[in-house]
């Protein structure tokens, strides 16, 4: 009897480590962590959806990011060797910076060199060095051209609309100031609103100076972001004026969202910023009113692009399955134009700027055009207090507090006085 | 038989164990952070690319005068702080007395401007961003329907001259109401017998409310006081959600800036130093504000 009971008591417990060693073996989690905002403007749900359905034995969570600043949080917890994501979505690479710079994350090089056709520009946003090496501890997933981005109603009620109906690109500034002079005349608060916000700021400098000049490095020092040339001074120099005689509102120097407000509720008829912008605000003014127009000199020099990237923390324990759900879903054709169709997010991959894209096609034509001529921002490790002091010194000019040559020269002695690390990350 | 020793003992060990849990938690969550940050002030320590904290003596304490952030936000907090302090104070204690005075409604006036305390302080900042929009906002809305044509295009959050004094007044409708309560305490508390000896001698209503009433409600002003010291020099949420500390340097505090030196620069010596030197102002504000209460008494 007693042998009988051990028999079956072993047998059940066998049984039990058996079952339960077999269900952690045979179901392989994912966890895919987003921003909230990405979550809403790409199907991410729907390619986890996918990714189940093409392997069935791989479970994909999908959550929202819990905190709003989740670098620090990721920080603390990979730093912990722990973590609750796998792959991690949304952030722009030089704000993820500090995960790289604390050497958190996989080399996705694999990846990068196994997807044909990426955007030299958009990936130049993502890449890395350590030592002479670069490496990529981030992905570009989907991309942003800085443009500006028009009302056409505007354009066409101050007669800067050519006999095809196509609004008129200035060839310089002085015919770009007489178009805002004209715009001015018809419009409510100005003609145009730079986005000078924090979010923006870096990107609406570099944006002026790689249209005057096609570069933006110090002509001095090619590692430093342009503080000196004459087109920076230019640069400043019109947009202070714009702002003085009213024709530029300043009103994102607080309000980050002043401009994208106020261009979609039709009150300003042209914004500098990210050129998606034009196409959400297609939802509110109507496709036919919105488009996007060069800055002099963009179209040869190029403009800035940002990206959002995807990135996998060393710590993850899925690290080939977070691999294998970018591959086979984000830069699916399928996902990759779902960004555009529908927001206006431009895909990485030069092929797919093609007939799958349902609308704005001509303005796809220019972006890729732009985008192939257009160059990423330098990543330094003290960008976090570059953009800040950009900010502080940016702010009063456009207020009209001091001179474009007083602010580019604070900008120069400050980073010394601040002790700015300026060593670049990429 | 037990003795009274080991009774007291035991009764001792019982007690030790049952504050056991508070002072742990206590020790974990603000003794050992408050030790640990006070550490940090004489270290270097960037969170991204050091691996421990490096020791560096008084240097941060001494290299944080050279910081021009540093001087723009303790003079915008000193700013905030004198002008919040003196207005919560001043308005409150007004709109106390006028409350005391109605023989109707009391308990809704009261409850009307204690409401808003129930608002987190962030939501507050996100409405009065709205409010005071220059385009769509309500108060230039406002200002244009009454002729103010010149003020309405002001860009209150935007401007040099309105940033700063826009975040009080956020602040102060949040806040009024804690110390309109307070007050209201305090005068109710106030004897009648007092009040009416004051008339039959022959005060004036506002002798009777500076002379009598307010040196009787010396403990509760103290209070009001030492919360306002406090809520006007850590002011963080409202220029983080509306400004950002611009336009320039307009709205930095030094809360604000501790914070960014923390989080966004990673610099977490430097950062508890401004965190440390915070604090020190509180201590010495309120210091100064019980001393003066004092003299008064005197």
């Amino acid at each position: 009897m007693r042998k009988k009971i051990a028999f079956v008591s072993l047998l059940v417990v066998f049984s039990f480590v058996l079952f339960s060693w077999g269900a952690f073996a045979q179901e392989k989690i994912l966890r895919i962590e987003s921003d909230e905002w990405i979550l809403n403007k790409f199907p991410v749900r729907e390619a986890a959806e996918r990714f189940q359905k093409d392997h069935p034995e791989i479970k994909v969570t999908v959550s929202p990011k819990e905190y709003k600043e989740f670098v620090r949080s990721y920080l603390l917890m990979w730093q912990s060797d722990e973590t609750t994501v796998d792959l991690g979505i949304g952030g722009m690479p030089e704000q993820l910076a500090p995960l790289v710079g604390a050497d958190l994350l996989v080399d996705l090089v694999d990846v990068v060199t196994g997807i044909e056709g990426i955007m030299p520009a958009f990936l130049d946003t993502a890449v890395f060095k350590k030592g002479e090496e670069r490496y990529y501890p981030v992905m570009p997933f989907m991309g942003e051209l800085m443009t500006l981005n028009i009302n056409k109603s505007f354009y066409a009620d101050a007669g800067l609309m050519d006999a095809e109906g196509q609004p008129i690109e200035a060839e310089n500034w002085e015919q770009f100031e007489s178009q805002l002079q004209k715009l001015k005349e018809i419009a409510p608060v100005a003609a145009l609103s730079v986005d000078w916000g924090w979010n923006f700021i870096f990107y609406s400098y570099a944006g002026g100076i790689q249209a005057m000049r096609g570069s933006i490095y110090s002509p001095t020092n090619p590692q430093w972001l342009d503080f000196e040339s004459e087109a920076a001074l230019k640069w400043l120099e019109l947009n202070q004026k714009w702002v003085r005689e009213g024709l530029a509102a300043s009103g994102t120097i607080t309000d980050v969202n002043y401009g994208r407000n106020n261009f979609n509720a039709g009150i300003i008829p042209a914004i500098y910023t990210a050129h998606s912008r034009f196409i959400e605000a297609g939802e509110y003014l109507g496709e036919e009113n919105t488009s996007m127009v060069s800055l002099p000199g963009a179209r040869e020099n190029g403009s800035i692009v940002y990206t959002h990237a995807v990135y996998i923390p060393k710590v993850s324990p899925a690290q080939e399955l977070a691999k294998q759900f970018i591959e086979e879903q984000m830069f699916s054709e399928w996902f990759q134009q779902w960004g555009f169709n529908h927001y206006g997010k431009l895909p990485v991959v030069a092929d797919f700027y093609n007939e799958g894209l349902t609308w704005y096609q001509k303005e796809a034509e220019l972006i890729l055009e732009t985008v192939n001529n257009s160059v990423a921002l330098p990543k330094y490790k003290g960008n976090e207090m570059l953009l800040d002091l950009l900010q502080e010194q940016i702010h009063p000019l456009l207020l009209d507090r001091q001179t474009p040559e007083e602010t580019l020269s604070n900008i120069q002695n400050e980073i010394e006085a601040r002790d700015i690390d300026m060593t670049r990350l990429d | 038989m037990i003795s009274n020793k080991s009774f007291n003992l035991k009764q001792s060990g019982i007690a030790y164990l049952f504050l056991a849990p508070a002072f742990l938690f206590i020790v974990v969550f603000i003794a050992y952070p408050l030790v640990y940050s006070f550490y940090l002030t004489f270290t270097e320590y960037d969170f991204v690319y050091d691996s421990s904290p490096r020791w560096a003596g008084v240097s941060q304490y001494v290299s944080i005068w050279q910081d021009k952030n540093f001087i723009s936000s303790l003079q915008n907090t000193i700013v905030f702080a004198v002008l919040y302090y003196s207005i919560v104070m001043v308005f409150s204690l007004i709109i106390a007395f006028i409350i005391a005075e109605l023989s109707k409604g009391q308990t809704f006036y009261q409850l009307a401007v204690y409401l808003p305390i129930i608002v987190p302080l962030s939501l507050a900042g996100v409405i009065f961003a709205w409010i005071l929009d220059p385009t769509f906002g309500v108060l230039n809305h406002m200002l244009r329907t009454l002729g103010f044509e010149s003020l309405a295009t002001k860009n209150w959050l935007s401007d040099y001259s309105t940033a700063l004094p826009s975040i009080v007044m956020i602040t102060l409708w949040k806040y009024v109401g804690f110390n309109v309560v307070i007050f209201l305490a305090g005068i109710q508390g106030v004897g009648r017998d007092i009040l009416d000896a004051a008339k039959v001698d022959g005060a004036s209503f506002f002798q009777e409310k500076i002379l009598v009433v307010l040196p009787n409600i010396k403990s509760y002003l103290a209070m009001a006081s030492l919360y306002s010291i406090v809520q006007a020099i850590k002011v963080f949420e409202v220029p983080y959600v509306t400004t950002g500390g611009g336009p320039g340097t307009a709205t930095l505090t030094l809360y604000l800036y501790s914070w960014r030196t923390a989080f966004g620069y990673y610099k977490m010596g430097k950062a508890a130093t401004i965190a440390y030197i915070t604090a020190v102002l509180i201590v010495c504000f309120s210091v100064l504000s019980n001393k003066f209460l004092e003299e008064k008494e005197k």
